[in-house]
């Protein structure tokens, strides 16, 4: 029943997905403009489709009807009522629904935001590649990733999700958000291409699209940061980022994604960059398609790779389509894209902002470079090596540095020209207050010469961003912190602060792994565990063997050993001590034998981590308040549809008309209309 | 125009790297189906030199002029077991010795497998896992096959073929006597 | 006057900040190795923070070399000699592998070329006059209702 239902919306939805791209295509073909508001009806069956799907496959899990083989494999009549619900993204084929009913969402959000726009051909080429995409995902659903597959000897129980994926609330966020960010990119992207395709690649299509950029852009990061706090707390071995291919995978599209919201800036206020802006969103667009790829095809070693699948080659095909289409359109419209406008001096906002695009260009360059390297080198020479985390360290090392300085110095720089007085003025708080951080921090100890720069770039960084906020405060009231310029700020702060924790906690951990006999107390850096003894807890889903281990003499915490039924072997769950000033993280390596025996426990005392999660809610406050709505202009009004003009029309503004002096600070020039 | 053609340039570049990675990325074999070549074919084997788990001495070396094959292994290791009676095919014919060298266990559990399972080749003690490192052992059950002259000549991971490593010598051989 | 007095501090707190390193101890030292090698049967964790069984055995190898004198390159070469290439997770700094190194700084190296010419070109053709080319951009970008501007 469950399966036929969800059977039922898959095909709904692709069918819908289907009909609605053919409807808009022959409407767009033929201009026939009225004919394009019929797509309502096919995003509704897209998003009924994929409702249904979502439900049922619930329906499935929460029901346990292990007559569908979903259930079967991955769930289980043991696991907790939440790790069951979230059983549907735990392996690939829940993924790939999951993707579905978020895109269908986007498509209705879409929709609705342009609902007295659909004859626009511009809207009607958005839809269009939108549909395109959803088309693609559920065909998935249909053929090799197909979620409502039935078995005919129904099982009793089933073995429940991986251990991994049920024992931590996060489980319940982290994906969810990342699917938000990555499936968000879609609607940029789709309205990249239908500005290509239309011709109309001016500056409309950016205003429409930037606040969705926005939201996209903060749902990834907040999934990264969840991502890492997840390796965190369940992995064990005491990190929370390793360069891992998934990893990669995710931060990958990040990285264009980010050099995009900066950089579009420069186009909406001076016309320059286009081609640059149209390809950093088809990149980030394609990145999340190739994640998903490196992710699910099993071409590389990662500890998060949670599922292998035959959907490898299909993903790498639309991977390539997408990047063929894309750089076809780009070339094929370069006439049209040609930048009127050109920088005055390198030191400038908009010459931040190309400094700013050159490193991020870079930093996912090395990133890419190093995940794929392995597999280029193993296609020319036939062997193998690895690349890890001491190489993507050392080489994004001296690129975080630089992006750090630039976060300090670009948002003091004015439009157009700046002169070293402005400059000397308004950056000598925010560079005393680097320095005195650096000052403070070889006070206290803390060493080696990148570290050191990064905590003084991070002082001078979240001064000046903390500057910003109270000059707009100060001026606007709490208008003061909304809009992109303001929210962007607080976002900084948050990316400061995990700058600033990630080079303190992999500068300065202590890692020791210590045999202890029962009531045994030992040292690790300033901090005192004392191993108290064994307890074995029963509950439905596993049996957990503790060690409960008291910290500094107070709270005792437990890390353990779970076995569950179906697990071959026992799984680690950590214990954190987290503090502002430092974690002591404790992982129990192996149980005693006899309860009164020696446990061995791997002990890491690491600074600062707990910033880390404090920047990523930095983020998503920022995100937030950029995103809020704010007296706007419309970019793309229907005057701005194409017509033929034979002479020249009058023209509403000339590029440097928008730009003015910054007087006093340069706050409001950019989210001002 | 010029913009236009840079633009233009650009595009077939990046497209033609994108599809030499897409055929790269599309060539690749799962990485759990991928084997490591292992940098000791056709090296001199590292000796070795030790205690059998009976307390007797022991060194490789006496099997010079012999074709020896040398197992990894572990009580603890499910494949280990389900390839054991193949070790004792091997060791009971007389083409190759059988050397094994525990990994990371207790030498009583061992002797007492051994008397259960079968099993009367010297099985070397190696409890700092000098032996194992030595021979870059990623994961057990694994067994390398030197030859006479007493180079590597192969490496079997996860479960050896008695009949595979007879016909593998006999080809060796052929070659030799030819 | 400031920023001169900014920069000595800097500098300063560096000088000492970088030079009051102790020296690391064993097991600081044998971390620093293990991060740089692979776990032979996980799959991409490193020595320094797996479990496993040939993990531990090579954490304490690398002590035990480390006690023996051997550098931390020639436990590394070791490593590679016996295992492959693959075991490292740093790639070597020669041959096919080091080009995992070479092309992104070539990379960063020419497109900061790129843009100081850009900029170049840029400030040269400020002081220029507009060629018949810049004008018939200008007309054609003044056409276009929806290029620059548009919807302003």
């Amino acid at each position: 029943m469950n399966a036929a239902l969800g059977r039922g919306g898959v095909i709904l939805a692709f069918i819908s997905a289907l009909g609605g791209v053919g409807l808009l295509g022959y409407a767009l073909l033929t201009k026939q403009r009225a004919l394009l508001t019929q797509v309502t009806r096919f995003v509704g069956f897209v998003a009924a489709g994929a409702v249904l799907a979502f439900a049922a496959m619930e329906r499935g899990l929460i029901t346990r009807d292990f007559s569908m083989q979903y259930v079967a494999e991955h769930g289980s009549t043991r696991t907790p009522a939440l790790y069951n619900f979230t059983t549907l993204w735990s392996a690939l084929e829940g993924s790939i629904l999951l993707w579905g009913l978020i895109l269908a969402g986007y498509l209705v959000a879409v929709t609705a935001k342009f609902r007295r726009r659909l004859t626009d051909p511009l809207v009607g080429w958005a839809l269009l590649v939108m549909l395109v995409v959803a088309a693609f995902f559920f065909g998935l659903m249909l053929g090799p990733a197909n979620p409502f597959r039935t078995l005919s000897t129904v099982p009793l129980d089933g073995p429940g999700p991986n251990p991994l994926l049920q024992n931590h609330i996060l489980v319940a966020f982290h994906p969810p958000m990342l699917y938000l960010g990555f499936v968000g990119f879609t609607v940029p992207f789709a309205f990249a291409i239908a500005a290509l395709a239309t011709g109309r690649v001016g500056e409309g299509w950016l205003v429409e699209t930037r606040r969705w950029t926005l939201f996209a852009w903060g749902f990834l990061s907040v999934g990264i940061v969840l991502g890492a706090w997840w390796s965190y707390e369940v992995l064990g071995w005491g990190g929370y980022w390793m360069w891992d291919p998934v990893e990669n995978a995710s931060f990958l599209p990040w990285l264009t994604g980010t050099a995009y919201i900066h950089s579009v800036m420069v186009q909406e206020r001076r016309g320059m960059l286009r081609v640059w802006n149209l390809s950093l969103l088809c990149a980030t667009f394609s990145l999340t398609i190739l994640g998903t790829f490196l992710t699910r095809s099993g071409v590389l070693d990662s500890v998060h790779a949670f599922s292998d699948s035959t959907i490898g080659p299909l993903l790498l095909g639309f991977f390539g389509l997408v990047v063929l289409v894309s750089v076809g359109l780009i070339g094929w419209r370069g006439d049209r894209l040609r930048a009127p406008g050109r920088i005055d001096s390198p030191l400038s906002r908009e010459g931040a902002f190309l400094a700013n695009n050159l490193l991020f260009a870079a930093f996912a360059f090395v990133v890419l470079l190093g995940t794929v390297f392995p597999l280029i080198v193993e296609a020319i020479r036939g062997d193998q090596l690895s690349v890890g985390e001491p190489y993507f360290n050392r080489m994004t090392m001296p690129i975080g540095l630089a992006l750090l300085f630039l976060m300090a110095v670009a948002p003091a720089l004015p439009w157009r020209k700046a002169s070293t007085e402005t400059l000397s003025k308004r950056l000598i708080w925010p560079a005393s207050i680097g320095t005195a951080v650096l000052v403070f921090a070889v006070a206290v100890g803390a060493s080696g010469l990148p570290t050191l720069v990064a905590f003084g770039l991070g002082g001078f960084a979240g001064a000046a961003a903390l500057r910003q906020v109270v000059l707009a405060t100060r001026r606007q009231g709490w208008r003061g912190l909304v809009g992109r310029t303001n929210g962007g700020m607080i976002v900084h702060l948050g990316i400061v602060l995990i700058a600033v924790a990630f080079a303190a906690s992999s500068s300065y951990a202590h890692q020791r792994e210590l045999v202890l006999a029962p009531g045994e107390t030992a040292r690790v850096g300033t901090h005192s565990v004392t191993y108290l003894g064994m307890r074995t807890i029963v509950d439905s889903a596993k049996t957990a063997r503790e060690a409960r281990i008291r910290i500094d003499g107070g709270q005792v915490y437990a890390p353990s050993l779970q076995r569950f039924p179906e697990g071959t072997s026992e799984v680690g769950r950590p214990s954190v001590q987290s503090g502002l000033v430092d974690d002591v993280y404790l992982a129990l390596v192996e149980a005693p034998a006899n309860p009164g025996g020696q446990a061995r426990v791997r002990v890491i005392v690491q600074p600062l981590v707990l910033w880390l999660w404090v920047g990523g809610g930095l983020i998503a406050v920022g995100s937030m308040l950029a995103a809020f709505p704010g007296r706007r202009r419309r970019g793309t009004e229907p005057v701005s549809a194409p017509v033929t003009v034979a002479g020249p029309a009058p023209t509403p503004a000339a590029p440097d008309e928008v730009v003015r002096e910054p007087v006093g600070s340069s706050l409001r020039t950019a989210t001002d209309p | 125009m010029k913009g236009s053609r840079i633009a233009l340039i650009s595009a077939v570049v990046v497209g033609v790297i994108v599809l030499l990675l897409v055929i790269v990325l599309a060539t690749r074999d799962p990485a759990a189906d991928r084997v490591t070549r292992s940098p000791l074919i056709s090296k001199p084997a590292p000796p070795i030199a030790g205690r059998t788990i009976e307390g007797q001495p022991f060194d490789l070396s006496r099997y010079e002029g012999e074709w020896v094959v040398v197992n990894f292994f572990a009580t603890w290791c499910g494949p280990c077991k389900q390839e054991h009676p193949e070790l004792v095919k091997l060791a009971q014919g007389d083409v190759t010795n059988v050397v094994s060298v525990v990994f990371q266990d207790d030498p009583g559990t061992v002797k007492a497998f051994l008397k259960e399972h079968g099993g009367h080749w010297p099985v070397i003690n190696d409890p700092t896992g000098k032996i194992t490192l030595e021979y870059g052992v990623p994961k057990i059950p694994e067994s390398y096959l030197i030859a006479p002259d007493g180079t590597v000549v192969a490496k079997f991971i996860s479960g050896i073929e008695a009949n595979a490593v007879t016909k593998l010598i006999s080809s060796f051989s052929g070659r030799a006597h030819r | 006057m400031h920023w001169l007095v900014l920069g000595f501090i800097v500098i300063g707190a560096l000088i000492i900040g970088t030079r009051s390193t102790g020296p690391s101890s064993q097991e600081d030292k044998v971390q620093a190795i293990a991060r740089t090698i692979k776990c032979p049967e996980c799959e991409g964790q490193s020595v320094a923070t797996s479990g496993s069984a040939s993990s531990k055995a090579i954490r304490v190898d690398i002590g035990a070399r480390l006690r023996r004198g051997q550098s931390a390159d020639e436990i590394r070469d070791y490593y590679a000699a016996h295992y492959g290439e693959a075991i490292l997770l740093t790639p070597a700094r020669s041959g096919a592998a080091s080009l995992v190194w070479i092309i992104p700084v070539v990379a960063i190296v020419i497109a900061i070329a790129a843009l100081a010419a850009a900029f170049v070109r840029w400030r040269s053709a400020a002081d220029g006059h507009a060629t018949d080319e810049d004008r018939a951009l200008v007309a054609a970008a003044l056409a276009d209702p929806h290029g620059e501007g548009s919807g302003r």
